[in-house]
């Protein structure tokens, strides 16, 4: 049997629940801003049927209850969604390395390496053609000059950026560790509250994030356990399980792109850090062929160079800086010789020392064409022309690459805001929604409450 | 779909900055008149760009490497021409010396003539270049090569040849070994033709001397005709050069430069496209359910 007030007791609730349900609206359009929220909705669901009997039985309803405020959310997209950020950060972050290296090359253009080779055979052609012309020896030695400088630049720059690229692997490294403290944590209090029955939208989203955030940075797999909690594993790496974290290994390899925890080695496949590994990688490569053809270059120059006689007659004279006997120091400290620094007649033109002999000379010329076998069979032109060929190409596709991924990630991303993103249109169409029903319950209310004071002015 | 009004903005956002970039692209290779900044834009041409750049760069050495034969060739065919107008200043004073009516004074003033053309023979062998080398002293080009001692003349150069680098690989004589033989020659006819002059032997100055100079007229001829087609040679490669220079120059603009025209037509395209993106953005914005509730 219905209690007098049963309608009072209903709409109030009813009031209640609108109430509840505008200040969840209001909170969407609050955190239409905010990073990594999804919308809530308020569900309903009607209150147990009261049962009386008139005849029959019959059930009449109480009214609704809040069954649940939920999240909206489409779990395979995220998933989708980080891995695509994965290969987005990469490919990235490596093409943004990339570019600085070929902007160090700074190719093609008139103070490149390509332009210094050219400069310097060319003057040794000329020397060669006109030996007994001082201008020709010191364009010769400007020549040597400029070509030593600009090698030993490049890979001085390169060794700084290298070095900058190691402590960009270290923040990053920093970062995820960072990240798989804060997952730990929110796994810690998502628990708690789920154990307690309430409800943890918020830290749920919050966590979310710091997975997709760790995503940017280095390839993640995710397991949900039956209480909620997260493990995530980060590279094949145990990252995060429960309420512990297991430090990201910091020894890292970037020839095969990889970091190990001394016992375990792990391939960094996708995210920020694979791109900072692949682009150390890269400057490190770039720094050998240097090394590779400053060393080749002291080797043929220096050889013909000292078989040379000048007017005084002296022979064995270097051009380049070289260490007597190997291993030969590379680009790092490649320059002329203090002979030919200090002195231009020490610049061997031919074997006789007359002034016109122009022999030795016209050999280094010809040098620009001859293959060297310490450069795999290329001549010095070739060898550097193909650095740089295979360097913007490979830059050349993974800016490309980096363009199609932030595209697919933007894709995914549309899907995924679709569910989950706040529209301010939809919410403002349901707050009015919302403000009507509660207008429509107050109305109810009022009514029951005169028919109630109807009932009581009846007792008299 | 819904659409979230993050990602609307974000979409709005997005098609304004494409249409930004193309727009400031374009803006940037008009300014800058070059198709791309960095190499990866274009990884083909700047390749070939940078395998035009060298053989440019080649091309203009072989260049200037040829202009030493061109002062060597120039020299030498003045060093010459002077050398045939000496000897046939010798042939005159031989045939005045050839007459038997000549007295001893006569004699021995055309002998002292004969003696000035030495010394200017000797000056001419020692011709030097535009920098100061010995033209006619094979490789030892900064030592004076003739030099006379009583009546004898010493060669201290050698007849080694000088090359220059035409081509890669490719040389081409500059000096003319075979000028100091001819030189120390001439001296000795002429040593000759003073003395018989000197003791007016007339027979051997008809017989001999007259003979001997019109060898070595001879001689000087066939060696400044050498220098003649050295001088042609060199003058197809200038023209070869200048040609393969202009080529190799066109073919790193083709790659490097940005056609303007083509350029114009983008910008105004991209201008468009931006401006659309920003007015539609700009509407769309403003819409809003707010405004239709009251």
């Amino acid at each position: 049997m219905a209690g007098p007030f049963l309608g009072i007791n209903m709409s109030s609730q009813a009031l209640r629940n609108y109430q509840r349900s505008m200040t969840t609206i209001g909170n969407n359009i609050a955190n239409v801003n905010t990073r990594g929220y999804s919308r809530q909705t308020v569900e309903f669901s009607p209150l147990p049927q009261l049962q009386f009997y008139s005849g029959n039985w019959k059930s009449i309803g109480q009214g609704s209850v809040i069954s649940s405020v939920n999240r909206v959310r489409a779990d395979y997209l995220e998933a989708s969604q980080n891995n695509a950020s994965s290969q987005y950060g990469k490919s990235e972050t490596l093409s943004t390395h990339l570019q600085r290296i070929e902007g160090i090359y700074n190719e093609p253009s008139d103070s490149g390496i390509n332009q210094a080779l050219d400069r310097f055979f060319n003057s040794w052609s000329g020397l060669g053609s006109n030996s007994g012309d001082a201008a020709a020896r010191t364009e010769v030695r400007l020549a040597g000059q400029v070509l030593t400088d600009r090698v030993r630049n490049r890979h001085q720059d390169l060794t700084q950026l290298a070095s900058s690229q190691t402590g960009q692997i270290n923040n990053t490294i920093d970062q995820i560790n960072g990240l798989a403290n804060q997952i730990a944590q929110l796994n810690a209090q998502i628990a708690a509250t789920v154990g307690t029955d309430g409800s943890a939208n918020d830290l749920m989203d919050q966590r979310d994030l710091a997975v997709a955030d760790l995503s940017s940075l280095v390839n993640v797999n995710r397991q949900v356990f039956p209480d909620g909690s997260y493990a995530i594993y980060a590279s094949g790496h145990t990252l995060v399980q429960g309420n512990s974290v297991r430090p990201f290994p910091s020894t890292f390899d970037a020839a095969t792109g990889t970091v190990t925890d001394g016992t375990n080695t792990f391939q960094v496949k996708s995210g920020a850090l694979a791109g900072h590994l692949a682009g150390l990688n890269e400057t490190n490569i770039q720094k050998s062929n240097l090394d590779q053809m400053a060393n080749e270059l002291r080797t043929q120059v220096n050889t013909l160079h000292a078989a040379g006689t000048n007017a005084a007659g002296d022979t064995g004279v270097l051009f380049f800086n070289d260490v007597l006997v190997p291993p030969q120091t590379g680009a790092g400290d490649f320059s002329l010789s203090s002979d030919v620094q200090g002195d231009l007649s020490k610049i061997m033109t031919g074997l006789t020392g007359d002034a016109s002999d122009g022999s030795i000379a016209q050999q280094l010329g010809e040098m620009r064409d001859s293959v060297q076998a310490g450069l795999g069979g290329k001549s010095f032109k070739s060898y550097f022309g193909d650095i740089i060929g295979k360097l913007t190409s490979d830059t050349n596709f993974q800016v490309n690459a980096s363009a199609t991924e932030s595209a697919v990630l933007d894709q995914i991303d549309q899907q995924r805001q679709a569910v989950s993103g706040v529209s301010l249109d939809d919410e403002l169409a349901n707050l009015v929604k919302m403000q009507r029903s509660y207008q429509a319950a107050a109305r109810a209310m009022t009514v029951f409450d005169e028919v109630s004071q109807d009932l009581i002015n009846l007792i008299r | 779909m819904r659409i979230s009004t993050a990602f609307q903005f974000d979409n709005y956002l997005g098609s304004i900055r494409t249409a930004q970039e193309s727009y400031l692209k374009v803006q940037r290779q008009i300014a800058t008149g070059k198709k791309y900044d960095a190499g990866h834009e274009d990884p083909l041409s700047t390749r070939l760009t940078m395998s035009s750049r060298t053989l440019k760069s080649r091309f203009e050495q072989f260049d200037k490497n040829l202009r030493g034969v061109k002062d060597y060739a120039g020299n030498g065919e003045i060093a010459l021409t002077e050398m045939g107008d000496l000897l046939n200043q010798a042939n005159v004073l031989a045939i005045q010396g050839a007459s038997s009516t000549i007295d001893t004074n006569t004699a021995q003033s055309l002998a002292n003539q004969v003696s000035d053309l030495q010394a200017k023979l000797i000056r001419l062998g020692n011709t030097q270049g535009s920098q100061g080398q010995y033209i006619f002293a094979g490789q030892k080009s900064d030592i004076k090569p003739f030099s006379v001692t009583g009546t004898t003349v010493t060669f201290a150069g050698d007849t080694n040849s000088i090359r220059a680098e035409v081509r890669s690989g490719e040389y081409m004589e500059i000096n003319d070994p075979g000028v100091s033989s001819v030189v120390t020659d001439i001296y000795d006819k002429l040593e000759t033709l003073k003395s018989n002059l000197q003791s007016q032997n007339v027979i051997a100055i008809s017989d001999q001397s007259l003979k001997d100079l019109k060898l070595m007229k001879d001689q000087v001829t066939g060696l400044r005709a050498v220098i003649g087609s050295r001088m042609q040679t060199t003058e197809t490669l200038t023209n070869d050069n200048t040609r393969r220079i202009d080529e190799f120059t066109k073919e790193i603009s083709d790659h490097e430069d940005v056609d303007l025209a083509e350029a114009f037509v983008r910008y105004s395209q991209t201008e468009t496209a931006y401006t659309a993106a920003m007015q539609v953005a700009s509407k769309g914005m403003q819409l809003s359910l707010m405004d239709f509730l009251r």
